[in-house]
């Protein structure tokens, strides 16, 4: 009789801690499925693990699978502590778990061989951990420490730990690829940026010039990138022309190709040759470029009744110049990239056109562009393509360019902006 | 990694490998340039004989870290660069006007010796 009454007792304590588990597991999941903060919801987990099995402080320690050293792997920890001083999940006991990948029972630490070599925090007296694993992968651990009341963890425990921890990983994963869209939206965002800005600043409209057929091209690579391309009337009936290349990519070298633009313009009408131009924009560069960045640049001022063009060159490739009778020179003066050294000294030169001339100012995203294979198109091509098509109006023969570069290239991904404008003197 | 990074005599020598990009290989060439340089080590010298590209950030990281040689009194100076990045230097007019370039290793080593760096700033 007093068996049975025993039985019973027993059965009933079994069932009633049974309903307070699924009742705990329940108010779990309706939390967990609230809330797309991790950090509510690390929080969240802990502190139902800690209350379910009776224990002192939690942990959870997400891996990131991309890196496999267990060194590098904790992401983030969220821990319940009060006012004691959170644990981090050892080292030792994380790369068991990646191992393992099952419950781990710890009930005296300090005598256990297969962690001989831990240092354990002098307050941790006992430590269960369950898994995290979404689709056979392990992506965290949830651990708790020191049973209430000096006490051990059970099979039990260790059990309801496990059940937690199933519950929570795929809502753990959930946040975790939440938070990776969150991150890669704002990069798109600032990618929308840096385009608008960029998109802003090229020229949409080229001057009805008499005597003159201009055209521009600029094509940016995958990401935005830092190519620039300008002209703009200047006191004197004359014109500036520039293409240019800003180091960087994304919304850095859209500023500072914004920057680039605004301090040209405003210097070139206060310039009286291209040197001082350059000279000017370098110092004022050299004081807002941020340490490490530079600006290449080929500047020309186009004076159209005199049919010559005055320019000054930071750094950029050279421009080639085309006659009708195929012949062609490049514009060989050079000089240092803007924004690396306030004093240089820029030279200038200039050169005349002819009826049927046209200068092509490109960036080196074209010599460069590479295929497949890992050649370059190179110069020689370009030079090429230009004596080809010398008799095409500018837009035919950026266009020219333009569809060789992307022959040669093939499926290769282009690595640079691609720019171009040529200048032709038609009459 | 895309560089080493050696000690030779009193100089120390970063050896840049295949591409050098600074987007990418940017912070860790800053990271060990700074603990070099707060090491007390300001004669650097960047060996490119391994290097067959460098993007234009690359070259900012190059810029950058000259910059703050200078700025602790030291120098960097180029070594055996090949004929496709010594050409990228010389459009940019980096050489000479900016950077000193030198044979091989050895010889931007030597040269911290007979010509020892002055620590003249870029920015003045």
């Amino acid at each position: 009789m007093n068996s049975q009454v025993e039985d019973l007792r027993r059965e009933n304590a079994r069932l009633q801690r049974a309903v307070g588990e699924l009742s705990m597991l329940n108010d779990l999941a309706r939390d967990l499925g609230a809330s797309l903060d991790p950090d509510k919801i690390m929080n969240k987990i802990v502190r139902q693990a800690i209350k379910a099995v009776d224990a002192s402080q939690g942990v959870v320690t997400l891996v990131n699978e991309a890196e496999h050293s267990s060194l590098k792997t904790l992401i983030r920890t969220s821990s319940a502590s009060g006012e004691r001083r959170s644990f981090h999940l050892d080292e030792s006991v994380l790369g068991w778990m990646l191992i393992n990948r099952r419950p781990l029972l710890l009930n005296s630490p300090r005598a256990d061989d297969r962690f001989k070599g831990v240092r354990w925090d002098e307050s941790v007296q006992t430590l269960l951990a369950a898994p995290l694993m979404v689709k056979s992968r392990l992506i965290g651990v949830l651990a708790v420490y020191n049973k209430r009341q000096g006490a051990t963890f059970t099979d039990d425990d260790q059990r309801l730990l496990s059940i937690i921890a199933a519950q929570s990983a795929q809502i753990v994963e959930n946040t975790r690829l939440y938070e990776e869209e969150q991150t890669l939206s704002r990069m798109r965002e600032e990618l929308e940026l840096a385009n608008e800005i960029q998109t802003g600043l090229q020229l949409k409209d080229y001057p009805d010039l008499p005597g003159y057929d201009i055209h521009g091209i600029s094509e940016p690579a995958r990401s935005v990138g830092g190519d620039y391309i300008d002209f703009f009337p200047i006191p004197g009936n004359r014109y500036m022309l520039c293409v240019g290349d800003v180091s960087g990519k994304g919304l850095p070298a859209s500023l500072l190709m914004a920057n680039v633009q605004a301090t040209l313009r405003s210097q070139a009408v206060w310039s009286a040759s291209a040197a001082e131009c350059l000279s000017r924009a370098n110092a004022q560069l050299c004081d807002s470029v941020r340490r490490g960045n530079f600006v290449t640049l080929f500047y020309g001022v186009l004076d159209h009744a005199s049919h010559s063009i005055e320019f000054a060159n930071a750094g950029h490739n050279r421009p080639i110049i085309v006659k009708a009778d195929a012949t062609t020179f490049e514009l060989e003066l050079g000089g240092l990239v803007l924004g690396v050294k306030k004093d240089f000294p820029y030279s200038q030169d200039s050169v005349a056109l002819d009826s049927g001339d046209a200068l092509c100012v490109y960036s080196d995203g074209i010599p460069e562009a590479m295929n497949l294979q890992r050649q370059q198109f190179g110069e020689e091509r370009l030079l090429r393509v230009i004596v080809e098509h010398r008799g095409a109006s500018a837009e035919d023969l950026s266009r020219a360019i333009l569809h060789s570069v992307h022959d040669f290239v093939g499926q290769a991904q282009q690595h640079d902006d691609i720019t171009l404008l040529v200048v032709k003197r038609v009459a | 990694m895309p560089f080493t990074v050696n000690e030779e005599y009193n100089a120390v020598v970063f050896e840049i490998k295949g591409r050098f990009l600074g987007s990418v290989d940017g912070p860790k060439f800053k990271e060990s340039l700074s603990a070099a340089i707060e090491g007390g080590k300001t004669q650097v010298v960047v060996d490119l004989s391994k290097a067959d590209f460098m993007d234009s950030s690359g070259i900012g990281i190059l810029i950058g870290g000259l910059t703050s040689v200078r700025r602790s009194n030291g120098d960097m100076r180029l070594a055996g660069m090949t004929k496709r990045i010594r050409n990228l230097f010389l459009i940019t007019k980096l050489l000479g006007s900016v950077f000193e370039d030198y044979e091989s290793v050895k010889a931007a080593v030597a040269s911290f010796k007979t010509n020892p760096a002055s620590g003249a700033s870029l920015e003045s």
